[in-house]
């Protein structure tokens, strides 16, 4: 399968920016040259110099760094988010396919209700309930978007559980968490991974939208939805200063969205040219 | 003996109504012979085939192990029908796993039925390959690699892995090639005699179950139609269906 | 001396990447009202050869030298708006699963009607009474019932059956069909087969693709025997069959008989 993903140019170019945001935020510290929260009233919106390569924003700190902080931000948000919702798809969704009945009735039926509602809806509810923080914004993205992890794990699993297969690993003494484990894991993994890599893309966008909107994170933090908020005043004297921070969300998003959909491509199974 | 007794077993179809799949059938197997269920599609061998393995639970009537009835509940229970009770399916592909080598496609049942060290697994496993005619390299193949025949093969290795008294073969040999069906029905014979064990063999093609059984048992819309003991001469079926299977396949 | 309709010439399919040659040099010709049987287990190449005639062939994944003339018309020259003059109207196509071929959530009778459409200029009556009448004269009595079903609510059989009647409607000249019997009990494989004698006598050539010996005795006409791509006996069919000459052909034969005891 690696193979298949270097002959696919989205794959490789998704995979490219998927790279290059994560070198980024692991490596900020080092490629920023300032502080991205060193703040100096003098040096507010200055022109790109060598001292500030883009310039400084409305409170005279250095844009660049903050861009780079800011991918820190969106992928600490964003990894931890999918790991969790990863783990809870799989765990319900596998679980409500195999032990089915009533389980998966109550489990099912919960996950429609919040199904019902737009993600960003829930998520804002949750932080209104539990107020701001960076553990706060995890868990209300991880529960306005569990439920569709889980319905897609279990429709995935469902499927695998009625081929041949399966019977033929029941009959061989298979018992649930082995059927679980050895079989249904690893055929569904693929199509989880495609799913799991758009969706630290929503992530992304989620979390950058929740700041901008003023929610859950510190103000002042550097983080890219924070940025286009702040830099919302300035938009007809500096406009630059929103064009940074989104062309940033739209690499890191892209980049996700990329290699997750071309992912999918290269597992469509092929059509039997014989 | 394995028995299958009175058993009926009814599904609610797409209109809502109840409707029979099997009725009423009672079917018993005695050690070591061959028993052979003909019938068409759609007329409930399939059904059957899964209430005695323990896969589904008979509307009314049982399947009784040794006297007493199959339990699908505990794992224990489980484990031991599947022990003395073993599958193969009909499509051979789409019964293996196409991420797992044949070696441990093999070795599943091995290490869920029965506790064995590493080293008779081993031992088990390549024997097993010799007999179904399979070169040693084979093992370390993936499953989705083999030829139709050698996965075939494969499946009946799986069952006769932990040595089962009895073995439903579900359609076996179904869409086989001709050369290939051969050779495995003569192939299964020879199993048959060496490990004495006992086989329902279902399938529509009644030319290949009078090749391999000893009891012949008809079946169509759910119900046992005609059971004849199998002594080589046609004639002694009666029953105007049975008779009209024979005409298709050219036997009379 | 009936005209020919169907003439392969020579017929090579290699598969270009990993290169592996599927069908090496198969000549025969189908005449008028003929039929024409290719016999073989898998890998034989009669499935590839079948797909050739009907164009299905994609030219980046297969090398296809040799001639398929239909009605001295070349069909692996033929142009993409001058397939459809053919393909689903002089040529028909019976596929081995006729449920996969037909789109479940529409009725029979729509579908068909539709797709007559594609070739005649009817009204929507009037290609579904053209089809219903097909219907009938391919055996069937329940025709309204029929037309209107869904796909899944009908037999294997009967859609098969459907998909001839199409092929009556349509006034094919040629039907190909590929393992038609496969799917199909014994006692459905003969009268399925006397569907597609019955077409024969309504003056439309047969090519059959099949494994199966019974079928191949049952329609008679011109058999070739297949083995790796290559043909290794043809001729008469009651004749191959009676007195095989390849050793290929007996081997098969032999396998068949079970006998018992």
């Amino acid at each position: 399968m690696l193979r298949k993903i270097w002959r696919n140019p989205q794959a490789v170019i998704g995979l490219g920016l998927i790279v290059l945001i994560c070198a980024v935020a692991i490596l900020a510290p080092l490629l920023a040259p300032h502080a991205p929260d060193e703040v100096n009233p003098l040096m507010k919106y200055q022109a790109p110099s060598a001292d500030y390569p883009l310039g400084t924003d409305q409170l005279g700190r250095c844009e660049l760094s903050r861009l780079l902080y800011g991918a820190r931000a969106s992928l600490g948000l964003a990894l931890p988010i999918l790991i969790l919702l990863g783990g809870i798809g799989l765990i319900l969704g596998m679980m409500t396919a195999c032990i089915g009945g009533w389980f998966d009735r109550v489990v099912t039926g919960i996950s429609q209700v919040f199904i019902a509602f737009p993600t960003l809806i829930i998520a804002v509810a949750i932080i209104g309930v539990l107020g701001n923080g960076l553990q706060n914004i995890i868990w209300a993205v991880v529960i306005s978007m569990w439920a569709r992890f889980m319905q897609l794990i279990r429709t995935y699993a469902k499927t695998e559980l009625g081929r041949d297969y399966i019977v033929a690993a029941r009959v061989s003494g298979c018992g649930m968490w082995q059927l679980i484990v050895h079989h249904l894991i690893p055929n569904i993994l693929p199509q989880f991974l495609v799913y799991f890599s758009t969706g630290v893309a929503s992530a992304i966008l989620t979390v950058s939208s929740f700041s901008f909107l003023g929610l859950g994170l510190p103000s002042g933090t550097a983080e890219w939805g924070a940025m286009l908020e702040e830099a919302q005043m300035a938009l007809y004297s500096h406009p630059e200063l929103l064009i940074y921070p989104g062309i940033c969300i739209f690499i890191a998003a892209a980049g996700f969205n990329l290699f997750g959909e071309a992912l999918r491509d290269i597992l469509q199974p092929q059509e039997d040219v014989l | 003996m394995l028995e299958v007794k009175n058993v009926s077993k009814q599904y609610k179809g797409e209109d809502k109504l109840l409707f029979d799949a099997v009725s009423d059938v009672s079917l018993p197997m005695e050690d070591h012979h061959i028993y052979a269920l003909v019938g068409e599609s759609g007329c409930g061998k399939s059904t059957l085939s899964r209430l005695i393995l323990g896969l589904e639970s008979p509307s009314s009537g049982q399947i009784l192990l040794d006297g007493k009835p199959i339990s699908r509940k505990g794992k224990r229970n489980r484990k031991e029908t599947a022990k003395a009770i073993q599958l193969v399916l009909q499509d051979g592909k789409s019964a293996l796993d196409p991420h797992f080598t044949v070696y441990q496609a093999i070795a599943e049942p091995i290490r869920n039925l029965l506790n064995i060290p590493k080293e008779k697994e081993r031992a088990r496993i390549f024997e097993l390959l010799d007999r179904m005619g399979m070169p040693k390299e084979t093992a370390n193949k993936k499953t989705g690699e083999l030829s139709g025949g050698q996965q075939k093969r494969v499946g009946i290795a799986r069952a006769l892995a932990v040595s089962p008294r009895y073995i439903v073969f579900d359609e076996s040999i179904s869409g086989l090639d001709v050369i290939l069906r051969k050779s495995i029905l003569e192939l299964l014979k020879r199993v048959q005699e060496e490990e004495q064990c006992c086989y329902l063999f279902i399938t529509h093609e009644i030319d290949a179950a009078l090749y391999l059984a000893d009891e012949i048992h008809v079946m169509q819309n759910g119900k046992l139609i005609e059971s004849r003991q199998w002594n080589g001469d046609l004639k002694i079926f009666q029953n105007p269906y049975t008779k009209q299977l024979l005409r298709a396949s050219h036997l009379i | 001396m009936s005209k020919k309709l169907l003439q392969v010439e020579h017929l090579s399919i290699a598969l270009k990447n990993p290169y592996q040659d599927l069908v090496k040099d198969i000549s025969f010709s189908l005449e008028e009202a003929g039929a024409v049987i290719l016999l073989g287990q898998s890998g034989s190449g009669k499935t590839m050869t079948c797909r050739a005639i009907l164009g299905l062939l994609n030219s980046s994944a297969f090398q296809v030298n040799g001639e398929i003339f239909f009605d001295n018309r070349s069909l692996l020259q033929l142009k993409e708006k001058e397939r459809a003059l053919y393909y689903g109207n002089k040529i028909a196509f019976i596929p081995q699963n006729p449920m996969t071929a037909l789109d479940p959530s529409r009725k029979i009778g729509a579908q068909m009607a539709e797709f007559l459409n594609l070739h005649q200029d009817l009204k929507k009556k009037e290609a579904l009474s053209l089809y219903e009448q097909a219907l009938s004269r391919a055996g069937l009595t329940d025709t309204k019932r029929i037309l209107s079903s869904r796909p899944y609510q009908l037999s294997g059989g009967m859609l098969q059956r459907c998909l001839i009647a199409l092929a009556i409607a349509g006034n094919a000249k040629l039907v190909v069909a590929d393992e038609p019997t496969t799917a199909l009990d014994a006692i459905h494989r003969d009268k399925a087969v006397e569907q597609f004698l019955h077409l024969q006598e309504q003056g439309c050539a047969l090519l059959l693709v099949t494994h199966d010996f019974d079928v191949a005795r049952h329609v008679g006409g011109h058999v070739l025997i297949l083995k790796e791509g290559q043909m290794v006996e043809q001729g008469c069919a009651q004749e191959v069959l009676q007195n095989p000459i390849a050793d290929y052909t007996k081997e098969l034969i032999e396998a068949i008989h079970l006998g018992w005891g």
